[in-house]
């Protein structure tokens, strides 16, 4: 008989075996004296009264869900359960989905939809790794990181920083680093101390606990309350163009730039030729 | 309290005023200040106010247009429509995204000042068993060498 769990709580095992014993297949087990006796009542048939207090079903355990970002196509999906192997569904690829840790010097190519981490000491050279996420506690030399979500740095990262423009950096909350040259990127996030010269090209979050020293150059900037900050910024969101807008006009279209009429109407007219005047009087016949 | 049941002076948008503001309990102001705002309490500046002084309150709400620096004993608050150009200085702050800033900041919520991190020199250990005085342990690690060598 399903036992319950704490608090007179059942979990769906329980509720299926119940449910069984109702079709006939299984026979019930004699239940114990004293033992509470609960009927699934997730298919809404309830054979015999329970016996003492009542069974609350409180929750149901659900399985975990895992958002998947493909490496071959960057198609992004969600898979539930255990990753086990899983086949993107638009390019249909088997890809790798375990994590990978890095200890000691090493080169090769690392393709796979889990983590990878760069631990402290690691060496990586020459090397091509592509992964949901990327933490780098070693160095990296001639290395192509290509993190399809974004790039983790913890204390004692060495990366070539011309190489981080078009990636999201995450500066974990254990880490403490000072940059020696600008720090270009596509978004920046500081969870922990960072001091540097940075150009997020798209947005910057400091977190709260978090510490930055230095500029900051960046179109977007968000700060939690709790961030302590001693730097300069610049901060000057881009503006849309000066392009009066009233009520019930429809907004202008981001697309190809607006033509001229008048360069059009020349389009649209075929030239004009201009013939030479006649003079009757001079012309001979034939 | 909320910041609402704080101000007792509220400024319209269409007021100008060429001069220094001083009050002692909140204020919010909509107007044009053509010099500084001293509040001992909380300020609110709207969305369409501008402000060309320097300001120094105990909290503030930013939402319109200052041209000067600031100067808060507690929070600092940047709403999205906020433009600053200037400097800040307070325990707290908060900056929401789509705010303008230039300015130099400094903020810190623990009340010391943000700077380089100081080297504390550790006292030699001495062991009472042993009438040998041990050699003082290494300097810790300057901030020179804990930080990362980035290189091209």
């Amino acid at each position: 008989m399903p036992r319950p769990d704490h608090n007179g709580m059942i979990d769906g095992y329980s509720s299926v075996q119940a449910i069984r014993r109702l079709d006939g297949k299984t026979p019930r087990p004699k239940p114990p004296d004293g033992e509470l006796s609960a009927v699934a009542t997730s298919a809404g048939v309830s054979t015999e009264p329970a016996v003492g207090r009542p069974v609350n079903v409180a929750h149901t355990a659900l399985p975990t869900r895992h958002d998947l970002i493909c490496y071959a196509c960057n198609y992004r999906f969600m898979v539930t359960g255990r990753l086990d192997k899983v086949l993107c569904p638009k390019c249909k690829t088997q890809l790798e989905t375990g994590d990978k840790h890095i200890d000691g010097t090493w080169s090769g190519t690392i393709q796979t939809v889990g983590r990878v981490f760069i631990n402290s000491g690691a060496v990586v050279s020459s090397a091509r790794i592509v992964a949901l996420d990327i933490r780098v506690a070693g160095m990296c030399r001639s290395t192509r990181l290509e993190p399809t979500r974004h790039l983790e740095l913890d204390s004692g990262a060495q990366v070539e920083l011309d190489k981080l423009s078009k990636l999201k950096i995450v500066i974990l909350e254990s880490a403490s680093l000072c940059l020696d040259e600008p720090l270009r990127c596509r978004t920046l996030e500081v969870f922990g101390e960072l001091q540097a010269e940075a150009r997020p090209s798209e947005q910057a979050v400091l977190h709260p606990a978090s510490t930055f020293r230095g500029t900051l150059h960046s179109p977007r900037l968000i700060v939690y309350e709790g961030a302590a900050l001693k730097a300069y910024l610049h901060i000057s969101p881009p503006r849309a163009a000066a392009v009066p807008v009233t009520v019930g006009n429809p907004p202008p279209e981001v697309g190809e730039p607006p033509v001229d009429a008048a360069i059009l109407q020349e389009c649209d007219a075929p030239p004009a030729v201009e013939l030479p005047p006649v003079d009757l009087a001079t012309s001979e016949g034939p | 309290m909320a910041i609402q049941d704080q101000i007792r002076t509220t400024i319209g948008d269409d007021v100008e005023i060429n001069g220094n503001i001083k009050c002692e309990n909140g204020i919010q102001f909509n107007g044009k200040l053509n010099g500084d705002l001293t509040c001992a309490s909380q300020a609110q500046i709207g969305t369409s106010c501008t402000i060309k002084g320097n300001m120094s309150v105990e909290t503030v709400s930013v939402m319109g247009q200052v041209n000067g620096n600031i100067t808060a004993k507690d929070k600092i608050e940047l709403k999205s429509t906020a433009k600053l150009h200037g400097d800040i200085r307070a325990r707290r702050l908060t900056v929401e995204d789509g705010v303008t800033f230039v300015g130099k900041v400094e903020v810190n919520p623990a009340g010391a000042g943000v700077g380089p991190k100081p080297q504390e020199p550790k006292a030699p250990v001495v062991d009472l068993d042993d009438d040998r005085e041990t050699p003082p342990a290494k300097e810790p690690a300057s901030e020179s060498q804990l930080k990362s060598i980035f290189r091209r």
